[in-house]
């Protein structure tokens, strides 16, 4: 009997300790650093996108840690607080201006956290020191900077369109261009607004390029493509208004303007056919997202999307920005007869 | 008289079952001890007391004046080397033919060579009269034979003492006197000595130069056989008349 | 009679954790008498040549199968990720790191525990273990030792074989729908696998073998109450293995996890 008792002892004991060791793997499991000595700094995001406790830190593509704990800062901020855990080895490499960003990792979507490199004069960061973080650009910021793109391709190639009617529907001469007042006045201003237009395009183009690093050099250009334009329209701008008059300046330094005029119609043919370029390209995303339900599940989850309609927008969108394109080379033959008939 | 294997005061309760209660009992060299009781009166559990396949609550065993109790099991098989063991099913290896089974102690416990193990097999085949079965499986064999190989098999390690537990049970008539005769055979060439427990009467009149008698966990005869079946015990006349216990089954089997 | 229930329900949990010291016992017995001479290696070699012709058609059916339906049911999904290259990797990652091992492991607990459990369960009920042990030898070491060696050494090389076939059955699920060449698909199975999935999946398979013999032995050698015993050892060792080896490998998934993160 004393053996039985000593045996249903032993017994429990065996399961105890068996729960324990169950229970103590998987809590162990949680911190997935666990044989490595690690430190501790802390970073602050708006929006952290839905990022969990355990993502994983990259350092330069190293894994470097992972996130330990995620917190709302207690104050009106809406701030989040996200602490993370770095192994002691990468230690010498986070600085106080070292960033950190929520970024999607592969094609599934788990999100990650990258620190880019700061400085190497800064100060390290110390333990529990905090470091900045670079708030996360959905694709809803994107889709929001293409529609301003749209709009403002609009807006030029409408007064575009303005201008070559008034062209269309004088006497089809130089002469009458020259004489006529109010389409030299509503030249000009379509040249400042094309001007202000095409900064602000240019302004958001530079932005999208950092989105779009993929859609590769084609969008740069077309902002470089651009930025030249503008000063050669602004210098024919600026060449006529020195002269005394019109027909004056003309004749007397027609070579000049001549030039200016045919190098405008190259630059601009030149930002068309770059224009096509990357609006084809942006086609090509666009039609890419649309069809893959990954995606669309991302853009579904955060209430940019609703299914078939923002399907449907995208196909308008691609197709007004291919119609613009068109009309885009309408308009340049229709400067190049003007030319042709100077 | 020199005792080769002796019980002193053994008791044995699983649980609060009791199953011997004080059992001694001695076995003189070269001597046939038939030990007696009704089923489930613990006859077998003291033969397992004694070879220490149980540990008995208390009391002593003793093999040639040497306890057998609080051995370590290194030094409790070398004792069992030198006693062999019936078991009421012989207990073969089914798993080996019948000379693997004869082998197999010998290959373990002793250093023979392959001649000498195969000429050891033919002589206790050849004792026990069954030379052809040499190759066949225990699962080919009749019950008879079975105990025949069995005990083949426990004195091929030529033992100094022989425990048979129901050695002759189920078995026909004519087979039950050969296996006695067999085991005085034994006893007489080998000059080993014997604890037989059994409940038939006609292997016990062969074999017995002693009998002891059970009932209940407690010895209540010790002596001859022959004084046993004229004592006047109601229960020992209810064991040795067979008739009598018929007539009474009704009353006494409750 | 509401005591009596009572008692039984102690009674229940009192045998329950008898049965795990007991266990745990028999089991830790192995690693003192493994080392201890006579060494039957004739038995083992002997064991481990039936366990592997008892299991093979089994777990090579089982194997193939595997792989085939894994294949399959993974191909529509894996199109609709856009990843169908990936099946490969897929089919050979999750059996080599996972279903390879357990299953095997599961259905060798299934066809050897219960064939040991009811083997030692007849000698032990027939006296064939107390004979051995009156002729002073150990039917430890002569029976349980043998079988729980040769479970421990056999199953690891029947989940390899597992694992090649369910490859293989990955490979043919694809070329019903597409096709591939068998070097391309081998390539790209050879190409997913590290030592990291194949090393520790493999040590698993030890222990798991262990867990078969050991209960199987335990059960087979414990049996009581004459041949339905020996049922009860069969039946009951099949569930103690089978429940064994999935906390088991509950418990070493995280282990192995968290030794060698990838």
């Amino acid at each position: 009997m004393a053996k039985q008792k000593s045996a249903v002892k032993l017994g429990i004991f065996i399961f105890i300790g068996f729960a324990i060791l169950v229970a103590a793997v998987y809590l162990i499991g949680g911190k997935s650093s666990l044989f490595t000595s690690t430190f501790t700094i802390k970073t602050y995001f708006h929006d952290i996108q839905g990022l969990k406790s355990g993502t994983v830190v990259r350092l330069s593509g190293i894994d470097a840690g992972s996130v330990s704990d995620i917190q709302i800062v207690p104050d009106n901020t809406g701030r989040v607080e996200v602490t993370l855990n770095l192994v002691t080895d990468v230690r010498r490499f986070i600085r106080i201006d070292t960033k950190a960003s929520i970024e999607t990792d592969g094609l599934v979507g788990n999100k990650v956290i990258v620190l880019k490199l700061g400085s190497e004069s800064a100060p390290l960061v110390k333990d529990f020191g905090y470091i900045e973080g670079e708030e996360p650009l959905g694709f809803g910021a994107i889709i929001a900077e293409t529609q301003g793109i749209l709009k403002y391709t609009k807006l030029m190639t409408k007064n575009l369109a303005d201008i070559t009617n008034k062209v269309n529907n004088g006497e089809g001469t130089l002469g009458k261009i020259l004489n006529d007042n109010e389409l030299y006045n509503s030249a000009t201003g379509l040249t400042k607004r094309a001007d202000s237009s095409l900064r602000s395009v240019t302004n958001e183009l530079k932005g999208i390029t950092g989105l779009f690093d993929t859609l590769g050099t084609g969008v740069r250009t077309v902002v470089r493509n651009i930025d030249r334009v503008i000063g050669n329209v602004d210098s024919i701008i600026v060449s006529v208004k020195a002269g005394k008059g019109v027909i004056g300046q003309m004749f007397v330094n027609g070579s000049k303007l001549d030039t200016s005029i045919t190098n405008t119609i190259q630059n601009v043919e030149k930002i068309t056919s770059d224009t096509r370029l990357a609006a084809s390209r942006l086609a090509d995303n666009m039609e890419a997202l649309k069809h893959n339900w990954l995606f669309k599940s991302y853009f579904e989850k955060r209430g940019y999307w609703e299914a078939g309609k923002a399907e449907a927008d995208i196909d308008a969108k691609t197709k007004e920005l291919n119609d613009k394109i068109r009309l885009l080379d309408q308009k340049i033959e229709q400067l190049k007869k003007i030319d042709n008939k100077k | 008289m020199a005792y080769i294997i002796e019980a002193l005061n053994v008791c044995k309760a699983f649980g609060s079952n009791v199953i011997l209660d004080d059992v001694s009992c001695q076995v003189g060299a070269g001597e046939n001890l038939v030990l007696f009781g009704k089923s489930g009166t613990g006859k077998s559990v003291l033969l397992k007391c004694i070879i220490g396949l149980l540990t008995p609550d208390s009391g002593e065993i003793l093999f040639e004046g040497k306890s057998l109790l609080n051995l370590s099991l290194k030094e409790l098989n070398e004792q069992r080397k030198m006693i062999g063991f019936l078991f009421q099913s012989a207990a073969l290896y089914d798993s080996m033919s019948v000379r693997e089974n004869l082998e197999f102690p010998l290959i373990r416990n002793f250093k023979f060579s392959a001649a000498d193990r195969e000429k050891k097999v033919k002589d206790v085949l050849e004792k026990v009269s069954l030379e052809n079965a040499i190759d066949i499986m225990p699962s080919e064999l009749s019950g008879g034979m079975k105990k025949r190989i069995g005990l083949a098999r426990t004195i091929i390690s030529e033992p100094k003492l022989i425990l048979y537990d129901e050695p002759t049970t189920g078995l026909d008539p004519i087979t039950t006197k050969e296996i006695s005769h067999l085991i005085n055979n034994l006893q007489r060439d080998l000059k080993i000595s014997s604890l037989i427990v059994t409940h038939d009467l006609m292997c016990a009149n062969i074999v017995a130069d002693k009998a002891i008698v059970l009932n209940e966990g407690k010895i209540i005869f010790e002596g001859k056989l022959e004084e046993l079946t004229k004592k006047e015990d109601k229960f020992l006349k209810d064991f040795f008349s067979p008739e009598e216990i018929q007539h009474n089954s009704g009353s006494s089997n409750g | 009679m509401a005591d009596d229930t009572e008692l039984k329900g102690k009674g229940l949990l009192k045998r329950f954790f008898e049965t795990i010291s007991n266990l745990s016992l028999f089991s830790i017995r192995f690693f003192k008498e493994v080392l201890l001479p006579p060494y039957e290696f004739a038995e083992i070699k002997k064991h481990m040549y039936e366990l592997g012709v008892k299991t093979l058609p089994i777990v090579s059916v089982t194997g193939f199968i595997i792989g085939l339906v894994l294949a399959m049911q993974s191909q529509p999904v894996l199109k609709r990720f856009g990843a169908e290259s990936f099946l490969p990797a897929m089919v050979s990652l999750s059996v080599v790191r996972e279903l390879g091992p357990v299953l095997t492991a599961l259905i060798f607990a299934g066809r050897v525990s219960s064939g040991i459990g009811a083997e030692l369960g007849s000698m032990r009920v027939t006296e064939q273990i107390d004979a051995m042990e009156v002729s002073a030898i150990h039917p430890y070491r002569f029976l349980v030792v043998t079988r729980i060696l040769a479970c421990t050494l056999i199953l690891p090389i029947l989940t390899l074989y597992v694992n090649f076939l369910a490859v293989i059955g990955g490979f043919i699920a694809m070329t019903l729908t597409e096709s591939i060449n068998l070097q391309f698909y081998l390539n790209s199975v050879a190409d997913s696998l590290k030592f990291v999935d194949i090393l520790p999946a493999l040590g698993k398979t030890f222990i798991f073998g262990f867990i078969v013999g050991s209960v199987g032995a335990y059960k087979g050698y414990n049996a009581e109450n004459g041949t339905v015993g020996v049922g009860q050892a069969s039946t009951s060792s099949v569930v103690l293995a089978s429940l064994l080896i999935l906390l088991v490998d509950m418990v070493l998934v995280k282990v192995t996890v968290l030794l060698w993160p990838t």
